[in-house]
């Protein structure tokens, strides 16, 4: 345990559980890990579905390599083929084991959100955590479940590899002729590419000023560092704001370039023509 | 507190501060003073010198219509030279104007880094800041300049212009055999997509112990108090292992930068080092299925 | 030395009250627009479900790798709104009159020649004619012939239709009897409608790219005439006005020593020369394809290397196969038919311009065109044709799975 973290641990026992978050009889920790119910279902269902890919992919071996680190890289558990449609394949030939490997991480990750929940209760913070999780595990939920159901089919699905989950993202990206131009795509890069700047940003700015404080320097240098630099400065708060937000849109606004392709939109260069086509400016070609 | 020397001919503060009220509480609301500077001068002469030349480029290509330039304004470009001329300069019209605006572009990116490391000095920062964005820098001069000189053409650096960027993205990666299978492309995605998640889990932790006053996070470097320790126990708790309020901020820099740096030599790789990152990956025994597409 | 002593208050965030508010807001804010773009998706996308079927949606599965004929001619007619032509009354009447008192045909020298005997009866002509040229340019009988003496060749339009002919039949015998193709693909034939889609002049009508839906904005799939000039695609020495995927360095192309055309190959080696003029080339060709068949890349393209014709598991693309020998055919068409043809498009053979062939041209957004013809009898290969090609070009060589493909 940490030097201080007993009294944290008294402090949160003595939290009430909510009957339907979490039971009280798993409130403990192994060792610095807290267990709790929530805890216990995400390391149920992830060992087996952890196990059944990794049985599947190293030790069925369908590649015959005889080498589980290449079949690790290379393997893949595929989604069922478009015929099944929705249905759940009883035959592993047929994306059976795809589907139990997505239902059991699907329940792991809403698991590990739940617990993030629990602790955030039991160490009286806010929220934010386990809701910026949600936006991620929304992803999972979005490519994995929700389009392969909106387009009637669990082919839509990616394939459960290491190399090959990067295929089926180009593919993808392809199949909709060129996906740059799909306009969430290019708002979530944005946005991504910006964690990334934000991060650099913020990381670099408290490294900057951290240790000098034997010196005199607060907050207000790095204040007046950024309003001599950028004309702004967004603060203490702010920043941990920008940061959350940044991150989180990202993701979201993913998920929307993802769930629109192929329902609504086939080819993304197409969808540009309603600017071409405006009326007040379709009079003249391009050339 | 601070140590400030201005030399009054080239770095006269200017005054105007404004205040956003749509802001408060969100964050800070003050805007300004902005500072110009000897580098800021030098960097926002050069880059308004490059784009004013991308514009003229530009209106030359819509015959000077105002309209068409605004509708045809994603997709108008300014062209690098084709690859005849090599790395010489190019005649004006024929990728002429790319290269000097390239040029000042380059210039005032780098007038920029020294514009963020002495505007640090001067308000009793390290110069952290600065030596972040050279990573970014990096991966600038590795897409414009770096790899094109590896490659003796400047026609395989971008166009200026939005379509041209994301034109060229697709077409680095077509021409080189699939950037996903770029090893060093690899790394970087994983700093990118992690820096995403550090980002997310950074913020939302602070702001989850906002009422414990964890984004002090100066004062909470130099002896940390419930905040951080609410904060860490969360992580110890929930994953096993926990920054300290500085450490997070070392994962923060060092994730960010992998990003640029590792994706820099990705590029340059790309080319006289490896021409086709697919047909790597099939000689490193990576690529998927039975390898069936592998020669 | 800050400046906002005088700052009014609220000027810093700080944790305070107003803070509480705005975290929880936050809180809500964020699982409202977590679930906003999933759910509100869903909804959006139900709204527009009626309307994919219109928009072209295909699923992966739902790509015709059979190569089975999704829309017909009628079906195609049917949606955009053409209605097919028939022979007027005029000159069915004509014809009756003529077919009474020439029951073996006169001076009939394509169909016999190709066919066969069958072709010698003017029954069987007329059959053949009322099928297929009446519907495919979308004219009555009078438009090439001279109602009063059916043999007669003294309007132009007949000896454009007899050279046509020719070439349909040219390109069938060459290139369409020889596709690769997989087991149990069914084979179909070219026609005049194939080409024309009830149309006599359909150049200029419908396949220029002051089309959008044909092809795309311009910049994303489609060039603009600075994108041409500047990645060096030029035809007939100039910048053409429209990308349609024929360009000078196309009708350049030819076989290299083992049989294979190179028309659009861009992936890197050691030895390719620097620049990316080639690829984005390359792209507007691809997105025009796209276009053109109405499928993704995956269609033709492992994802994961563009270059191969089997993906990962083994699995031969045979679209990518079939597609380079389309491609040969189109530059047959180009170099060696289009020129031929008498008056084929006044205005472009006056600018010494032909029109080149395009995938569109007789895809028009499937995979297998509306207009190739399910035709009982296979026509046979005639020694001396009264077109001749002007270039020779032999057939590619056939890209077939290997005993590892499927």
């Amino acid at each position: 345990m940490l030097s201080f973290e007993a009294k944290y641990r008294r402090e949160a026992l003595e939290v009430p559980p909510i009957p339907w978050l979490g039971m009280g009889i798993f409130r403990f920790w192994i060792g610095r890990f807290y267990v709790g119910f929530w805890g216990l279902v995400a390391l149920f269902f992830g060992l087996i579905g952890a196990s059944v890919w990794f049985w599947r992919v190293l030790f069925v071996d369908p590649l015959n390599s005889n080498n589980p680190l290449l079949n690790f890289i290379r393997g893949q558990i595929k989604p069922p083929p478009p015929e099944v449609g929705l249905s759940i394949p009883l035959d592993g030939e047929k994306g059976l084991w795809w589907i139990v490997v997505v239902f059991c991480a699907t329940i792991t990750f809403f698991a590990w959100m739940m617990r993030q929940v629990e602790i955030s209760r039991m160490l009286k913070m806010g929220y934010q955590v386990p809701i910026a999780y949600a936006a991620v595990f929304s992803s999972w939920i979005t490519i994995q479940i929700l389009r392969p159901v909106l387009l009637g089919h669990w082919s839509e699905g990616f394939p459960l590899g290491v190399m090959a989950h990067l295929d089926w993202l180009s593919a993808f990206g392809y199949r909709y002729y060129n996906f740059f131009f799909n306009p969430f795509h290019a708002l979530g890069i944005t946005f991504l590419f910006g964690s990334a700047f934000v991060l650099s940003l913020h990381g670099a700015t408290i490294l900057s000023a951290s240790g000098k404080k034997a010196e005199g320097v607060t907050e207000e240098n790095v204040n007046q560092f950024y309003w001599d630099f950028l004309g702004y400065s967004i603060g203490e708060v702010g920043i941990h704001r920008l940061a959350l937000w940044t991150a989180v849109l990202a993701v979201l606004v993913s998920n929307l370039c993802f769930v629109l392709s192929g329902t609504v939109v086939q080819d993304w260069n197409a969808f540009w023509d309603f600017w071409n086509k405006l009326p007040f400016w379709s009079g003249f070609g391009f050339n | 507190m601070t140590t400030e020397v201005y030399r009054e001919s080239f770095e006269r503060r200017t005054k105007t501060v404004r205040y956003l009220r749509f802001l408060e509480g969100l964050a800070d609301t003050q805007v300004g003073p902005i500072f110009l500077g000897m580098w800021g001068t030098v960097a926002l002469f050069s880059y308004l010198l490059s784009a004013f030349i991308t514009a003229v480029g530009f209106g030359e290509q819509v015959g000077w219509n105002p309209i068409r330039f605004v509708r045809e304004l994603p997709v108008l470009t300014l062209y690098p030279p084709p690859p005849s001329y090599g790395l010489q300069l190019a005649p004006l019209q024929e990728g002429g104007y790319w290269q000097i605006a390239t040029f000042f572009l380059t210039v005032s990116l780098i007038a920029w880094t020294f514009r963020a490391w002495t505007r640090a000095v001067a308000n009793g920062l390290r110069p952290t800041v600065a030596i972040a964005f050279t990573a970014a820098l990096f991966l600038y001069a590795a897409i414009y300049i770096i790899h094109p000189i590896s490659v003796n053409s400047w026609n395989e650096a971008p166009g200026h212009g939005l379509a041209a960027l994301l034109l060229w993205t697709n077409h680095f990666s077509v021409k080189y055999g699939n950037f996903y299978y770029n090893p060093f492309h690899m790394v970087s995605i994983f700093g990118l997509l992690g820096s995403a998640v550090i980002l997310a889990m950074h913020g939302a932790t602070i702001l989850a112990t906002l009422a414990y006053n964890a984004h002090k996070e100066i004062d909470e470097i130099e002896k940390s108090d419930e905040g951080t320790h609410r904060a860490q126990l969360f992580w110890r708790w929930v994953m096993g292992f926990n920054a300290t309020a500085h450490s997070i901020h070392v994962w923060a820099l060092a994730f960010a930068s992998l990003t640029a740096i590792a994706g820099a030599i990705g590029v340059i790789a790309s080319g006289w080092l490896e021409p086709n990152w697919y047909l790597w990956g099939c000689r490193a025994g990576i690529t998927p299925g039975i390898q069936a597409a592998c020669p | 030395m800050t400046v906002h002593e005088g700052a009014p208050p609220g000027a810093v965030a700080k944790y305070d009250e107003r803070q509480r508010e705005i975290l929880r807001g936050e809180l809500v804010g964020l699982v409202a627009f977590t679930i906003l773009a999933l759910g509100g998706v869903i909804a959006l996308s139900m709204a527009f479900a009626g309307t994919r079927e219109m928009m072209g949606y295909r699923a992966e599965h739902t790509y015709n790798y059979a190569g089975v004929q999704t829309v017909n001619f009628q079906q195609y007619m049917e949606r955009i709104g053409r209605p097919i032509a028939q022979p007027s009354a005029e000159a069915l009447q004509a014809y009756s009159e003529w077919v009474a008192k020439n029951p073996r045909t006169v001076n009939v020298q394509v169909l016999n020649k190709y066919l066969g005997e069958k072709y010698n009866d003017t029954n069987n002509v007329f059959a053949y004619m009322s099928a297929y040229f009446t519907p495919g340019v979308g004219q009555s009988c009078e438009y090439c012939h001279n109602l009063q003496n059916f043999a007669d060749y003294s309007k132009p339009q007949k000896t454009v239709a007899k050279a046509m002919l020719i070439m349909q039949f040219e390109l069938q015998t060459k290139w369409i009897e020889n596709i690769p193709r997989p087991e149990g693909q069914p084979l179909y034939q070219i026609k005049c409608y194939t080409c024309h889609y009830g149309q006599a002049k359909f150049w200029n009508q419908e396949l220029k790219a002051s089309n959008p839906e044909l092809f795309g904005v311009a910049g994303g799939g489609n060039p603009t005439p600075y994108d041409m000039k500047n990645n060096g695609i030029t035809l007939n020495g100039k910048v053409p006005s429209s990308y349609e995927v024929v360009d000078d360095r196309y009708l350049a192309t030819r076989p290299d020593a083992e049989g294979n055309y190179n028309f659009y190959q861009v992936t890197a080696n050691k030895d390719t020369p620097a620049g990316l003029v080639d690829t984005y080339r390359n792209q507007y060709a691809m997105y025009h394809q796209n276009t053109a068949l109405g499928v993704g890349c995956d269609f033709c393209h492992y994802g994961g290397y563009f270059k191969s014709y089997v993906t990962a598991d083994g699995v031969f693309k045979w679209p990518k196969a079939q597609a380079r020998h389309m491609q040969a055919m189109m530059l047959d068409i180009a170099l060696n038919w289009f020129p031929q043809m008498p008056n084929v498009n006044d205005v472009t053979q006056a600018q010494n311009y032909y029109a080149q062939p395009n995938c569109y041209m007789c895809h028009r957004g499937y995979v297998v065109p509306p207009g190739a013809a399910e035709f009982p009898e296979t026509p046979v290969k005639v020694a001396d044709p009264e077109i001749k090609p002007l270039v020779e070009l032999p057939l590619p060589k056939p890209i077939l799975p290997t005993s590892a493909g499927r």
